[in-house]
């Protein structure tokens, strides 16, 4: 069984975190393949692909925008299926286990997102040296470093103990550590924004960008819509030559 | 364009491993803040190593590429193909310039990941997970296998193609552009279409709303929605101008980060967010 679990939880923190994203798009995504490869992993590739098949069926057509999910993919597909098929239980209890695992999951997803912020800010202390040679490990070795503390050690206690060990655990975490997360997640692209913002200023051009919250805040324009919107701009800048009216006017 | 300078092209080589890193570590480090910023400055360290010499360089260019970035990766392997053929361009010299770097991925990224996130989640996917659930759910082990040869060529060969496109589109654009005062009103364009998306984008990607309510006697008032008869989005453009303030007086990016995180957590334990 340890031998299982451990497995297991090697094969959750890859998913966790991003190991290849090629293959995190084609396995990660889609809790068919990756149910399916966990059971391989513990024996038994077919009932892996019936349960997680089954799983699949629960989070068909939902689209991730923004790294934004309703539910942590790597506890609802691997995590779920690991602990179905290691408790001998029915595809329909997998279900069940991926609401529940991959709601718990969100936490890890996260929290993911929020310790990464920290590795983008070395990255940035680091590129001032000019050097290259590092850059990797702040942007593939530390996260997956990280996706193992937050996957890897909760697929093996789920494996090892079962899912409601874990589900345990998880509830036992004061309920503010999530919603203090939840609100760092929300602040935090306050400042993503605020950095792009610096890169295209330009203080005659502002009004555009008070044109681009209109359509958005006010009249609902998805992010097409504003771009042509901002293409309809720029080409009226260029046929009406208003460029030679305001030209030295920076 | 400079002559005593030999010309610095990118090899073959380069833009293949500029793809690959792109291919597979894009979103490795995807955070918060700003999303896929690291994973595209990390796909185009074989360029930014190939291209420039002096340590000064490579940091104003790897610098250039940490800011704010999302998009769909495999129909979004167009941006940094097209960045390698505008960052040649200006490594020599030519009509590109950093703005105007800056400028094109913002104004690409929101469409093609409008499109993509559409035609690869949820058209492509979709149906390539229906023929292999089909199987599955019906006992036949081939059934993750089928979806996974379907979307796994799918997404290749999307990648590969835009990929080669965006570098390509790019390179004939630039060097048809010859006459400066036309290259100042491109950039200047491509400049108002950047502070556009970057407008809508303040509402787009940030939302920050508080769950106050005040209750008197009988009557619940949610705070929240007095300020959106206020302004929508208020909190958010306040917090982005305010952070941006911030930024403008070259407020250290760290203290700043330090500053919003503690904030965040002191605002969400008194209930204020």
């Amino acid at each position: 069984m340890i031998v299982k679990a451990l497995v297991i939880a090697i094969w959750a923190s890859m998913n966790g975190g991003v190991f290849n994203e090629y293959l995190v798009w084609i396995i990660r995504g889609a809790p068919l393949l990756s149910g399916a490869i966990t059971g391989l992993l513990l024996g038994d590739w077919t009932t892996g692909a019936i349960i997680g098949g089954t799983i699949q069926l629960l989070y068909m057509g939902q689209v991730t925008v923004g790294g934004i999910s309703s539910y942590d993919k790597c506890y609802a597909g691997i995590i779920a299926t690991a602990v179905t098929i290691v408790s001998n239980q029915t595809p329909e209890i997998g279900i069940t286990l991926a609401v529940s695992l991959g709601t718990i999951g969100l936490l890890a997803s996260n929290a993911t997102m929020t310790v990464n912020v920290a590795f983008v800010h070395m990255a940035d202390k680091y590129v001032e040296s000019g050097n290259t040679k590092r850059i990797w490990i702040y942007n593939w070795l530390l996260p997956n470093l990280f996706a193992v503390l937050v996957y890897g050690i909760p697929a093996f206690l789920a494996v090892f103990f079962g899912a409601t060990y874990l589900e345990g655990i998880m509830n036992a975490l004061p309920e503010f550590i999530n919603k203090a997360l939840n609100t760092v997640g929300m602040v935090l692209p306050a400042l993503g924004i605020a950095l792009m913002l610096k890169t295209v200023y330009k203080p005659r051009f502002v009004p555009f960008a008070m044109f681009g919250y209109l359509a958005v805040a006010y009249l609902h324009f998805d992010i097409i819509a504003c771009t042509i919107l901002g293409v309809a701009c720029a080409m009226l800048y260029m046929t009406l030559n208003i460029g030679k009216l305001v030209e030295g006017g920076e | 364009m400079s002559t005593e300078a030999p010309k610095k092209k990118l090899r073959r080589s380069d833009l293949l491993r500029c793809f690959l890193i792109w291919e597979s570590t894009s979103e490795s480090c995807l955070s918060y803040e700003r999303l896929m910023s690291l994973g595209f400055c990390h796909a185009m360290v074989p360029i930014i190593n190939r291209l420039y010499e002096k340590k000064e360089e490579r940091a104003e260019a790897l610098k250039r590429h940490l800011t704010f970035f999302n998009t769909e990766n495999n129909w979004g392997a167009f941006i940094p193909g097209m960045v390698c053929s505008m960052e040649e361009d200006y490594a020599n010299g030519g009509n590109a310039t950093p703005d105007m770097i800056t400028n094109v991925k913002l104004g690409l990224m929101g469409p093609i990941a409008g499109i993509g996130d559409t035609i690869t989640q949820g058209l492509v996917k979709t149906i390539a997970l229906a023929i292999g659930v089909d199987m599955a759910v019906a006992g036949n082990p081939f059934g993750p296998i089928a979806y996974a040869l379907i979307f796994g060529i799918y997404l290749m060969a999307m990648g590969i193609m835009t990929f080669t496109q965006g570098y390509r589109v790019g390179q004939k654009v630039l060097t048809k552009i010859t006459d400066p005062a036309i290259m100042q009103k491109i950039t200047n364009s491509l400049s108002i279409l950047g502070l556009t998306i970057a407008g809508a984008m303040m509402v787009n990607n940030v939302n920050i709303v508080t769950p106050l309510t005040i209750t008197s006697g009988e009557t619940v008032v949610v705070i929240q929605d007095l300020l959106n008869q206020i302004m929508p989005g208020l909190l958010s453009v306040i917090t982005v101008t305010g952070t941006f303030m911030f930024l403008k007086k070259n407020v250290n990016v760290f203290k700043i980060m330090a500053g919003l995180f503690g904030i965040s957590v002191v605002l969400s334990l008194v209930g204020l967010l």
